[in-house]
């Protein structure tokens, strides 16, 4: 919202004010200015003009020539602007004025011929004079300057405009104006507040009907008719506080509506009371199939829940959000009833965003404006007329049909409370002297305070002795308290144990394994699920995803880390990464939320993995995360119950520990790499971490240091496929399990020659713990070895 | 002509069929497509061909080709789906053979986290538990619970993402000022980092999924005064330098009195540059006092208790520190951006 600081003059005087500092301190006392734009436009050789005639220029269509009135000469100039008309006033730049191209770029006028016809200086449009970028025609005025009057004499043209973003001032209705941000600068700068509207005269008697048939929707309709209007352009300095304000001037009414509401707070609306049937104004709830054609010509279906200002056949405008095109003030328009009124909040809200309409009108009513705005705002209004338009008169009493119960918010708080709240030892006096600044009335008793919040700060900003806490705060300084640190109660050490298994398995993964840390949405894609196989159902659903591509929440890592690995494989060589994050199952109440690690090895170098080397790579860091885990050892088993379409039957294993399946590592199902047209080799590790972190902590117990040497001894054995590596190892530890400590199995290999046998070779370490070994019982052992490795499992040792 | 055409398509079908494997199939494809594959030797010869047959035998030859090229494409599907199920199906992958070791490469911390991770260890020192909580959540603690009732014009503030189970997604981490009041005992401290949800469309600096903090602490007689003490000597432990704040009124339903806290720019120390748009200050972040309404939806009875809150953007802070232009990076999955960002490490 912008706000002109000339506005302001207007209720509290800013001689002598330093607006910079002023900015700053509303800034950090009521809301945050964006923006301070100083309006300097060069104001010497304008002069106010009345175009006398209009003539046609001899060479071109779209260019006139208009006889410019300046009091004592008379000039002509060349104009182009299609609003040009004789009898208009308006403002004349002579030559030796500057103006500003479209561009914005400045320049001096000279004498200059157009088309061959001499022109000595220009009509200027608000953008030519540097007021606003509306360049739609040139500037119309009324007639209450002589031509001739030098501009920088009648009027001031410099102004400053603040910037205040409006989401700064959501809850606080009463900043919508320039009466109210007025009594807050008043108040911060000690200085009278002048705002005193009086009663206009209201005693022509002429009758209206009006009826208010939905009182909860309306609580206040007021109304009054004017009459003998002559539809013309609003005076040069209101029109200057407009274009300040970026606003567009139209014509007395409109300007007028839009002034007060800018000031006031509270919107207007005129209607041309020979649209407006009977006289009568019912404001009603809509009927059913009723229609409204506003005034930007959008046709509206309208609901029983939206409000109308209805005359006594149809609706007329949509309450609080816009106008109808049917009873629309126009140039000729002579007559008009004025409408200042208090609508519900919550059902402008409603309307406003169910007929996508949000007009300065509708944001200030769904804020909650104090009913006494519209009493304002008439009153205001009527005030302009009286003074611009002497021609008009009011013609009816004013109507004031409200249903506001006068309920005054009383607040009891003690200036301890303040005190303790704001941590500073704030006086009584000065915490009175801020409050009834604000126009809080104030009851003193000792430390205890009767505060009554002033209406139009009670809609709903203050309600609670905290409320007068920010009240005094903000006024005071909060730059002016100083900071402290609380005396507090020691608590227990506290470690979230998910947090833990997260941060292990990041410096596991990132600092000692070679792993990016990813992140990807908590959407999947339609698309993406669908070549994977995987169904759309079953998940948790959005109402209003951010694309249709993107329906449903994710209920698995992998199809985004597939994606991942769609996104980086032609940029790089060996791909490790991985994503801790939720994933989200439907359930009863609040969707089930498990924080997961999905880790992938890809590579998109390697033409086939028939040796499964990403698989056991993975495995590697599976083993490696569970190592430092303090969650005992980790085992991984054939599992063909995963009904996951990218796991790789042949080539997975379930996770298990404390004998609990906590994940999963698998190839990549070579369907879904088709499918998805994945040219790596992919291995992917999937962990549930809430599951991992609920087991139980097991500490790996200290094994005493070996007192005598142990001795190393290397079988081969050659074995069938289908007899696994840890089967073998199982038989090895029985053959001596007194003296095993250790088997490793370091070598595996295949050959076409051995068919469906391979080679295992392992080195197994022998120790006692009370002698040293002997060669000769080693030699014994390997026989036992032998003989129980045919025996058990068929293989064959090579000696 | 034409009958040495069919002997050679005879031959080159019979010889596709008995076919089993790709390199064989690349070898089959040289030997008749190549470029001197029969049938290509076959077309070069066309020459020869009387003008009066040249349509005719043209024609043959090019169909022949054609029909070829299909018959192989089919087999390489036929091969390849055959080598997958060949894949899937096999017996003999023995999973309890030994682990791989990887060779050595150097990883990285996601930059969020990394800053994250600084702002834990500075609360933790402090005493703070760090908590976490859903990004599904109900609308009684995303709104109602935190004073943001129906028809609040503050939750157009937050446009959210809406479930079809009539759950949300988070728009705030203020849930957690809910949740962490009914799971501890007062008095306590905690912060809660996570993901939070804005629907809205992403461009350089707007993204629907960004990580935010949250800070809440409940104890007695907490004061503004603690609130800016407090603040100021974290976010000194964070930005590991001196750091100037200032608080000016701000809205949020879910605190009274409610502020925006601002830092000195740290780009001109104050000076005013194009990172603080001349004013010499930076927005950092919300924070204030927690409402009455909130400490009693906690459970607790807000004349025993108080509280304060904020929240922190993490994304936002992480943008600030590395000066990264696109916010939608975060979580865009390019490896090329995470490579980046090699600081951190045990916590």
């Amino acid at each position: 919202m912008k706000i002109s600081m000339n506005w302001i003059g207007k209720y509290v005087d800013l001689n002598g004010i330093d607006l910079n500092e002023l900015s700053n301190r509303f800034t950090l006392s009521v809301a945050e200015i964006d923006e301070v734009i100083k309006i300097k436009p060069k104001s010497s050789n304008f002069y106010i003009t009345k175009v006398d005639e209009v003539k046609p220029h001899p060479n071109a269509d779209k260019l006139r020539i208009a006889v410019c009135d300046l009091g004592n000469r008379s000039q002509e100039v060349v104009c182009g602007a299609p609003n040009l008309h004789s009898g208009m006033y308006s403002i004349l730049a002579d030559t030796g004025a500057v103006v500003k191209d479209p561009k914005g770029k400045e320049f001096t006028l000279q004498e200059t011929k157009i088309r061959d016809v001499k022109s000595s200086g220009m009509l200027v449009s608000p953008s030519e004079m540097g007021l606003s970028l509306d360049h739609g025609g040139i500037i119309e005025l009324d007639n209450s300057l002589a031509a001739g009057t030098p501009l920088d004499q009648a009027v001031s043209l410099q102004d400053t405009i603040w910037d205040i973003d409006n989401k700064s001032l959501t809850h606080r209705p009463d900043l919508w104006g320039h009466v109210g941000i007025a009594r807050e600068i008043a108040s911060l700068l000690h200085r009278d507040f002048n705002y005193n509207l009086t009663k206009p005269d209201f005693s022509t008697e002429n009758p209206l009907e009006i009826k208010v048939e939905a009182p909860v929707l309306c609580p206040r309709y007021t109304a009054v008719k004017i009459s003998k209007i002559k539809i013309q352009p609003s005076p040069l300095w209101m029109q200057l506080l407009l274009f300040h304000t970026d606003q567009r001037p139209i014509n007395n009414i409109v300007d007028f509506t839009n002034f007060v509401m800018f000031s006031t707070r509270n919107p207007l609306h005129a209607f041309d009371i020979n649209h407006i049937k009977d006289n009568k104004i019912i404001v009603r709830r809509a009927r059913p199939q009723e229609t409204i054609t506003t005034l930007d010509g959008e046709k509206h279906d309208l609901i029983g829940d939206d409000l109308v200002i209805a005359d006594n056949q149809r609706a007329v405008a949509l309450a609080g959000v816009m106008g109808g095109q049917n009873s629309e003030v126009i140039s000729s328009t002579s007559e008009i009833v004025l409408e200042s009124a208090n609508f519900k909040a919550g059902s402008i809200r409603k309307t406003a965003s169910r007929h996508g309409i949000r007009t300065e009108s509708s944001a200030r009513f769904e804020k909650s404006l104090d009913p006494d705005f519209a009493r304002q705002a008439a009153w205001m209004f009527c005030e302009l007329v009286n003074k611009n338009l002497p021609d008009s008169e009011i013609s009816s009493k004013w109507y004031d049909l409200s249903a506001v119960v006068d309920q005054k918010v009383v607040i009891s708080i003690s200036c301890d409370f303040i005190r303790q709240k704001l941590g500073n030892s704030i006086s009584n006096q000065k915490i009175v002297k801020i409050l009834k600044s604000l126009d809080f009335k104030i009851d003193e008793n000792g430390d205890q305070l009767k505060v009554t919040v002033p209406s139009y700060r009670a809609t709903k900003d203050i309600s609670i002795p905290e409320d007068l806490v920010e009240e005094i705060g903000r006024i005071f300084g909060y730059d002016n308290i100083k900071p402290q640190l609380p005396a507090v109660t020691m608590n227990k050490p506290f470690y979230l144990p998910i947090k833990k298994v997260q941060n292990l398995i990041r410096n596991e993964l990132s600092i000692e394994l070679g792993f990016n840390e990813i992140m990807t949405y908590s959407f999947v894609k339609e698309d993406l699920l669908t070549e994977i196989g995987e169904k759309i159902q079953d998940r948790v659903a959005l109402v209003n995803p951010i694309s249709k591509e993107e329906p449903v929440l994710r209920k698995y890592l992998v199809p985004n880390l597939l994606e991942a690995v769609l996104k980086n494989e032609r940029n790089e060589e060996k791909i490790r990464f991985y994503e801790l994050g939720r994933i989200f199952k439907p359930e009863q109440g609040l969707p089930l939320q498990p924080q997961m690690a999905g880790v992938v090895i890809a590579d998109p170098e390697l033409e086939n993995d028939d040796e499964g080397t990403l698989f056991f790579q993975m495995k590697f860091v599976l083993e490696n995360l569970f190592s430092r885990l303090e969650r005992g050892q980790v085992e991984f088993v054939a599992n063909n119950n995963f009904d996951l379409p990218w796991i790789h039957p042949a080539k997975s294993a379930a996770v298990i520990v404390q004998d609990k399946t906590v994940g999963y590592l698998t190839s990549l199902n070579p369907y879904i790499s088709k499918n998805l047209q994945i040219k790596s080799k992919v291995a992917l590790g999937i962990l549930d971490l809430d599951l991992i972190s609920s087991l139980e902590k097991k500490i790996k117990l200290f094994q005493p240091l070996p007192k005598y040497p142990g001795i190393s001894h290397d079988v081969s054995i050659i074995i069938d496929n289908n007899i696994s590596r840890k089967e073998v190892e199982k038989v090895l530890w029985q053959v001596e399990p007194q003296l095993t400590r250790k088997i490793e199995c370091f070598d595996v290999y295949t050959s076409k020659k051995l068919k469906n046998k391979r080679s295992l070779s392992f080195r197994i370490l022998f120790q006692h713990p009370e002698k040293t070994l002997k060669q000769k019982k080693i030699k014994k052992i390997h026989q036992k070895i032998v003989k129980t490795v045919k025996e058990q499992t068929g293989g064959t040792i090579l000696s | 002509m034409l009958d040495k055409i069919k002997k050679i398509k005879k031959k080159a079908l019979t010889e596709l069929e008995k076919i089993n494997s790709l390199e064989i199939l690349r070898d089959f494809e040289v030997k008749f497509l190549g470029k001197k594959g029969e049938i290509t030797v076959l077309l070069k010869g066309m020459g020869k061909v009387p003008p009066e047959n040249r349509k005719e035998v043209g024609q043959a030859v090019n169909g022949c080709k054609i029909e070829i090229r299909a018959k192989v494409e089919e087999k390489e599907e036929k091969i390849k789906e055959m080598i997958i199920e060949k894949d899937i199906n096999r017996k003999d992958f023995d999973i309890t053979l030994p682990s791989q070791p990887l060779p050595h490469k150097k990883g990285t911390i996601h930059p969020v986290v990394i800053i994250q991770n600084k702002v834990e260890a500075a609360f933790e020192q402090l005493g703070f538990k760090v908590l976490d909580y859903f990004e599904a959540e109900d609308d009684w603690h995303n709104f109602e619970g935190l004073n943001i009732p129906k028809d609040h014009p503050a939750r157009d503030m937050q446009d959210t993402f809406w479930l079809k189970d009539g759950n949300l997604l988070r728009t705030h981490t203020s849930p957690g000022q809910l949740r962490a009041m009914h799971d501890y005992p007062p008095p306590f401290r905690a912060i809660f980092p996570g993901k939070v949800f804005r629907y809205e469309k992403t461009d350089a600096s707007h993204e629907h999924t960004f990580h935010q903090v949250e800070g809440l602490m409940i104890d007695k007689n907490l004061s503004v005064a603690n609130l800016i003490g407090i603040m100021k000597i974290l976010l000194e432990a964070i930005f590991e330098r001196k750091v100037d704040v200032r608080l000016r009124p701000g809205f949020f339903p879910f605190v009274e009195p409610g502020f925006e806290l601002d830092i000195k720019c740290m780009n001109c120390n104050g000076k005013g540059c194009q990172v603080c748009k001349y004013s010499g200050w930076v927005e950092l972040l919300p924070c204030g006092l927690v409402h009455p309404n909130v400490i009693r939806a906690g459970g607790l009875d807000p004349d025993e208790w108080s509280g304060w809150a904020f929240g922190l953007g993490l994304t936002r802070l992480a943008m600030m520190k590395y000066k990264i232009s696109h916010i939608t990076h975060f979580l865009g999955g390019d490896l090329r951006f995470y490579r980046q960002f090699t600081e951190g490490g045990l916590k």
